[in-house]
């Protein structure tokens, strides 16, 4: 029976299509993918035939490995091994930790190894987080949060955006760094979004505070503040609460936005690069883009809202007038 | 999404089916990521079904003993040979295949893992897309035994 997939199978997937189609396995079957991710997920099998191919290799490869240690469990692999090493290794791991926790006591000994967590995501990748009970974040795609203290008051946003849920059992509050400005919250909810020239932040319950060396200004709910990093300067204008974090179901909605902006959002939940080119839209755009998360369609679906044309380049998309 | 109409059809009336019979543990906190996993395992086990018919009738035709009948879901599956899955389990440290298994098979959050192992959550990630990994390498010469 010549059915279509076998043809198909014939060819191998490139080794990074098979790496993408094992880390959406990781995912969704050995992770906790929320619904958005589900959606991101098929987009990306519909994508190319070659991703349904290695997503079922992925799959049946796991399958195999899953039934193996279901049917040898514990003895054949984990114990012989385990048993020597590991209870020593928990043992040494809690008294290092007690001793971390006593030290760390003491006035101004800081803990030895409280190191960085780093938060990323890969492009078109959606992720949520819950960090702390009481706060979560969002990671859009190609996004890397560091998490900069243990207790995960202090964060900084290297590159993409991010919607932080920080609830009133986080008394404490956050910091976010983002270049050289930082953001001090308590209890709110927030979007951090970095671009090259121009971070935006906005609030759409209870308030933030941003500082850039001596100047601070309050940002409050219902308020988008856009950091022009070149000038140093900060415009606030007014936006509806109720958008914020529509990203994360790929609606993209704008009062008043450059075309800067526009493309960035669209290319980090696409994944593809959009480049401006020859096209001269008017500065300003006001409206809502629905991304179907397909590349082709949702990139003319932007072409023809600005008024310009879309061409395939080895990077991405390369607009045109 | 993957196959033929028809066959998409017959998924989804599976799928159906299925949710209808699993009595799942614990209340579902968000029944949509649940039905798509509850989907996506209906169309792994059909194609795995369907790979083993046509191996099975390939074989009947050359009088082969019946390698692989339907003894259960748990039998391993022919195409990838245990001597593949042991070499792989081998090459895996013992943390990662540890993360592997209670994750995958016992069940447990990222979160628990994490906080069992006392590593971030992030840590559990990497010894998962290792494990992946190192999975999806298994069978580079699956395409060579899919029938033809």
């Amino acid at each position: 029976m010549a059915s279509k997939d076998t043809d198909m199978a014939n060819q191998r997937p490139s080794d990074a299509i098979m790496k993408r189609a094992a880390e959406w396995r990781a995912k969704l079957h050995a992770g906790e993918a929320l619904a958005g991710e589900w959606a991101a997920f098929t987009d990306w099998m519909d994508g190319a035939p070659e991703h349904a191919v290695a997503y079922d290799i992925v799959s049946e490869n796991e399958s195999a490995f899953v039934d193996y240690l279901e049917q040898y469990p514990e003895e054949t692999v984990e114990e012989e091994v385990t048993k020597p090493r590991w209870q020593p290794w928990a043992i040494a791991a809690s008294v290092a930790l007690l001793l971390i926790t006593s030290v760390a006591l003491l006035p101004g000994v800081l803990p030895s190894n409280d190191e960085p967590v780093r938060l990323a995501t890969g492009s078109a990748e959606l992720r949520q987080i819950e960090i702390a009970s009481d706060l979560n974040v969002t990671l859009n795609g190609e996004t890397e949060l560091v998490q900069a203290s243990r207790d995960a008051s202090e964060f900084e946003l290297i590159d993409g955006e991010v919607l932080f849920a920080v609830g009133p059992e986080y008394s404490s509050g956050i910091r976010v760094v983002v270049g050289d400005l930082t953001i001090v919250d308590r209890g709110t909810v927030f979007n951090v979004s970095k671009g090259s020239s121009e971070y935006r932040i906005s609030v759409s319950e209870g308030a933030v505070e941003l500082s850039h060396g001596e100047q601070v200004i309050t940002l409050q709910a219902g308020q988008i503040g856009t950091f022009d990093v070149k000038a140093g300067s900060l415009e606030v204008a007014r936006f509806d609460p109720a958008t914020i974090g529509r990203w994360t179901e790929r609606r993209l909605e704008y009062t008043r936005a450059s075309i800067d902006q526009v493309l960035l959002d669209a290319s980090r939940s696409l994944g593809v690069s959009i480049d401006k080119g020859s096209c001269s839209p008017p500065a300003d755009f006001v409206g809502t883009i629905q991304l179907s998360g397909s590349a082709d369609e949702d990139v003319s679906l932007i072409a023809d809202l600005l008024g310009c044309t879309a061409q395939t380049s080895p990077d991405g998309w390369v607009f045109a007038s | 999404m993957r196959g033929e109409t028809d066959e998409v059809e017959d998924r989804f009336h599976d799928t159906w089916i299925k949710l209808g019979r699993i009595e799942p543990s614990g209340p579902i906190r968000d029944p949509l990521p649940y039905i798509y996993k509850v989907a996506d395992n209906v169309v792994l086990d059909a194609r795995k079904m369907r790979q083993r018919r046509e191996k099975r009738d390939e074989a009947y035709g050359e009088t082969t003993s019946q390698q692989n009948s339907e003894s259960g879901e748990r039998s391993i599956d022919a195409n990838v040979e245990l001597r593949e899955v042991e070499t792989a389990l081998e090459d895996l440290s013992e943390r990662t295949l540890m993360v592997f298994r209670k994750a995958r098979i016992e069940g447990y959050t990222q979160k628990e893992i994490a906080a069992e192992l006392e590593i971030s959550v992030s840590g559990v990630e990497k010894h998962l897309l290792k494990a992946y990994a190192r999975i999806a390498e298994l069978r580079t010469r699956q395409t060579e035994d899919l029938p033809s």
